[in-house]
C-alpha cells in the first residue's frame, strides 16, 4: 500500500504553549482516519501544518511520497474549522472559484450540489445559508476535482441533530468510495461510525494510533453480580478473564468476544456460582479514549 | 507565463466582480470624480490674485496637473480602499486560508493582488489620460499636438501615483489584516500623521529632507497647481524648494513602491495565514 502522508517529529509552539510535540503518523491509501482529541489538543494545528497554512517549528511531513512536490494541495480536498466562502457569492460561483484554483472542469458542480442536497438553494448567496447548509457546501467543495485525499475538521461542529445526521451520512458515503479520508473530531461516536483508523492526540502528543479494532479491543465487557461477590475474583482468574472494574454491587469483566449470555451463565453454574445479574456491555471507543487520555 | 497572469486576473475578477463594495468604490471613482473635478470652477470662481484664473486649470497644459491632483484624492480613497477591501476581506472571510488550502500558493495569492493593483492603475491612468485630453480640448481653443502633450510625463506620474497609494494600502493590509483598522491607519497616516511628522522634522532640522516622505512623494507627483506659488515663498524663507522636481518624484515614488511591495510580500510570506 502506498503511503499517502508521512508525518515525522512535527512540533509547533504558540508562545509558551506546546501545540504539537513530536507528532508521528503515517497514513496509507484508502484509509479513513479519525484524529481524535479534546478541544485544543492540536488537531487543527496538525491539519493546518500538513495543509501548508501554518509553519511548523520542527519536523517534516510528506504527501503522496513527494509525487506532487509543493503542489500537493491540488490533490487534496479540505475544510479547516469553519466553511470559508465568499459570503456575497452563491454556491455555484463559490464552487467555480474552487474549481478554478484546482484547475479543473466546472461541469460537475451542479451534480455535487445535488449530492449535498443544495440544488434548490444553489443560487442564493452563501451568507443566507444555515450552518448546516454551509457545512454541506464545504463538503461539496472538497469533492471538486475528484481529489485523492479528503480532510474534514470537526465537520458536524455546531450542527443540530438533523444536520449532524445529514453530514454524517454524506461522510459515510464518501468514505465508502475508497478515498483516503482524514477527519479531526472530538466526537468519539462520529469517529467510531465513520473511520477505520484512529489517532488519539492530547496536548499535542500522539497517545495512540492504529486500527480502531486494535485501539478498542474485541473483548466483551460483561457486568455480573451474585449473592456472594467475594467468590468472583477467584472465578474470573480461574477462567483466565480480566477483571475490568467494580461498579458498585457488580463487577465488570473482560471476556473473549465468542462468549454469549448462555455460555457465561452455564460456566458460572458449573463452577457453583449463581449469577443474579448479567449484562453484556459493548466496549466503546469512549471508554478507551478516556482511559488513554487519563494518563 | 502570460496565461498564468490571465488565470490570476480572472480569479480576482470572479471573486470581486459581483461584490457591492468594490462596484460602488469603482463606480464613485468613475462617476463622482469628474463631477467634483468640475465643482472647483464654482469654488474658485472670481477668486482674487494670487489665485490663478480657474479656467486655466481646464486648459492645456495645466489640465494635466490639475486633473492629476484632483484624481489623486480619489486614488487614495477609492482605489486605496478597494485594495484594502480585496485583501482584508479575504482574511476576515478566511477565504485567503481556504484559497491556500485549495491549492493556490501564497505567491500566487499575493501576485493576484499585485496584478489587480497594476490593472487598476492602468485603467485609472487610461481614464485620466482620456479625460484630460477631452477636458483640455474643450477648454483650450486652438490647441495643437505640441501643447496637448506638453505634460511632463503625466501618464507615468499618474500610474506611479496609483501604484504608490495602492502599494501602501496593500502593505498596511498585510501588516494589520483587519479592514476597518487598516482604513483608519491608512487615512490617519496619509492625511494626518505624515504631515505632522514632517512638521516635527522641519521644526528640529530645517532641511529639504522633509519633503521626501513617502506620501508626500506620491503627492508631489501632482502638486496642486496653486502650490507653485507658495513654493517660491518657501524657498525664500527656508532656502529650499518645498516641492519635488518631476524626476525626483518619479524616481523616489518607484523606490517607495518597491519597498512597500517588497515589505508586504516579506511579511505575507513569513506569517501563518
Amino acid at each position: 500500500m502506498n503511503d499517502i502522508l508521512k508525518i515525522k517529529n512535527l512540533s509547533k509552539k504558540y508562545g509558551r504553549i506546546q501545540a504539537l510535540d513530536q507528532l508521528e503518523l503515517t497514513i496509507g491509501q484508502g484509509q479513513i482516519w479519525g484524529i481524535l482529541g479534546p478541544n485544543g489538543s492540536g488537531k487543527t494545528t496538525t491539519l493546518g501544518i500538513i495543509l501548508g497554512i501554518l509553519h511548523q517549528d520542527s519536523g517534516t511531513f510528506e504527501w503522496f511520497e513527494g509525487k506532487y512536490g509543493q503542489r500537493f494541495n491540488m490533490k487534496i480536498g479540505a475544510i479547516l474549522e469553519t466553511p470559508n466562502f465568499y459570503p456575497y457569492l452563491n454556491a455555484v460561483d463559490n464552487l467555480k472559484i474552487i474549481a478554478q484554483i484546482k484547475k479543473t472542469e466546472t461541469d460537475d458542480i451542479h451534480h455535487l450540489l445535488e449530492i449535498v442536497d443544495l440544488g434548490q438553494r444553489k443560487n442564493s448567496p452563501f451568507k443566507t445559508y444555515s450552518l448546516g447548509m454551509k457545512q454541506r457546501l464545504a463538503i461539496a467543495a472538497t469533492l471538486i476535482g475528484d481529489p485523492e485525499v479528503l480532510i474534514f475538521d470537526e465537520p458536524t461542529n455546531g450542527l443540530d441533530p438533523q444536520g449532524i445526521a445529514e453530514v454524517r451520512s454524506i461522510l459515510k458515503k464518501i468514505a465508502d468510495t475508497g478515498k483516503t479520508v482524514i477527519m479531526a473530531s472530538h466526537m468519539l461516536d462520529e469517529v467510531e461510525k465513520i473511520c477505520d483508523h484512529v489517532a488519539i492526540i492530547k496536548k499535542g502528543k500522539l497517545l495512540a494510533a492504529g486500527k480502531i479494532g486494535q485501539i478498542i479491543h474485541d473483548d466483551k465487557i460483561v457486568e455480573i453480580g451474585t449473592e456472594y461477590p467475594e467468590k468472583l475474583p477467584d472465578w474470573i482468574e480461574k477462567n483466565g478473564w480480566k477483571y475490568a472494574k467494580s461498579s458498585g454491587t457488580y463487577i465488570e469483566v473482560q471476556i473473549p468476544k465468542d462468549y454469549d449470555h448462555a455460555l457465561i451463565n452455564k460456566k458460572a453454574f458449573e463452577d457453583g456460582i449463581l449469577l443474579n445479574h448479567l449484562i453484556v456491555k459493548k466496549r466503546r471507543l469512549e471508554e478507551e479514549f478516556l482511559h488513554i487520555t487519563k494518563n | 507565463m502570460i496565461q498564468h497572469y490571465q488565470f490570476l486576473a480572472k480569479l480576482e475578477w470572479n471573486k470581486f466582480s459581483k461584490n457591492t463594495v468594490v462596484i460602488l468604490l469603482l463606480a464613485t471613482y468613475v462617476i463622482l470624480a469628474p463631477i467634483i473635478l468640475f465643482s472647483v470652477k464654482n469654488i474658485f470662481e472670481g477668486a482674487p490674485p494670487p489665485f490663478p484664473n480657474v479656467e486655466s486649470f481646464f486648459e492645456f497644459p495645466l489640465v494635466w496637473d490639475y486633473q492629476g491632483y484632483a484624481a489623486s484624492w480619489f486614488i487614495s480613497f477609492n482605489l486605496g480602499f478597494i485594495v484594502i477591501y480585496i485583501f482584508t476581506s479575504e482574511v476576515s472571510n478566511k477565504t485567503l486560508r481556504q484559497n491556500i488550502i485549495t491549492g493556490l500558493s501564497k505567491k500566487e495569492f499575493f501576485t493576484s493582488k499585485l496584478l489587480t493593483i497594476i490593472l487598476l492603475s492602468i485603467g485609472a491612468t487610461f481614464l485620466y489620460y482620456l479625460s484630460s485630453i477631452i477636458v483640455g480640448l474643450v477648454h483650450t481653443p486652438g490647441a495643437d499636438a505640441e501643447l496637448i502633450f506638453d505634460n511632463n510625463y503625466a501618464g507615468i506620474r499618474f500610474f506611479l501615483a496609483c501604484m504608490g497609494y495602492m502599494s501602501f494600502a496593500l502593505f498596511l493590509s498585510v501588516w494589520i489584516k483587519r479592514g476597518m483598522l487598516v482604513i483608519l491607519v491608512f487615512i490617519m497616516y496619509v492625511h494626518i500623521m505624515e504631515p505632522i511628522l514632517r512638521q516635527v522634522q522641519l521644526y528640529f532640522f530645517k532641511s529639504r529632507a522633509m519633503i521626501f516622505w513617502p506620501m508626500n512623494t506620491f503627492e508631489d507627483l501632482f502638486p496642486l497647481p496653486l502650490y507653485k506659488l507658495p513654493d517660491t515663498w518657501i524657498e525664500e524663507e527656508f532656502g529650499f524648494k518645498a516641492l519635488q522636481t518631476v524626476p525626483e518624484a518619479i524616481g523616489l515614488s518607484s523606490v517607495y513602491i518597491l519597498i512597500f511591495l517588497g515589505l508586504g510580500w516579506y511579511m505575507f510570506d513569513k506569517k501563518d495565514v
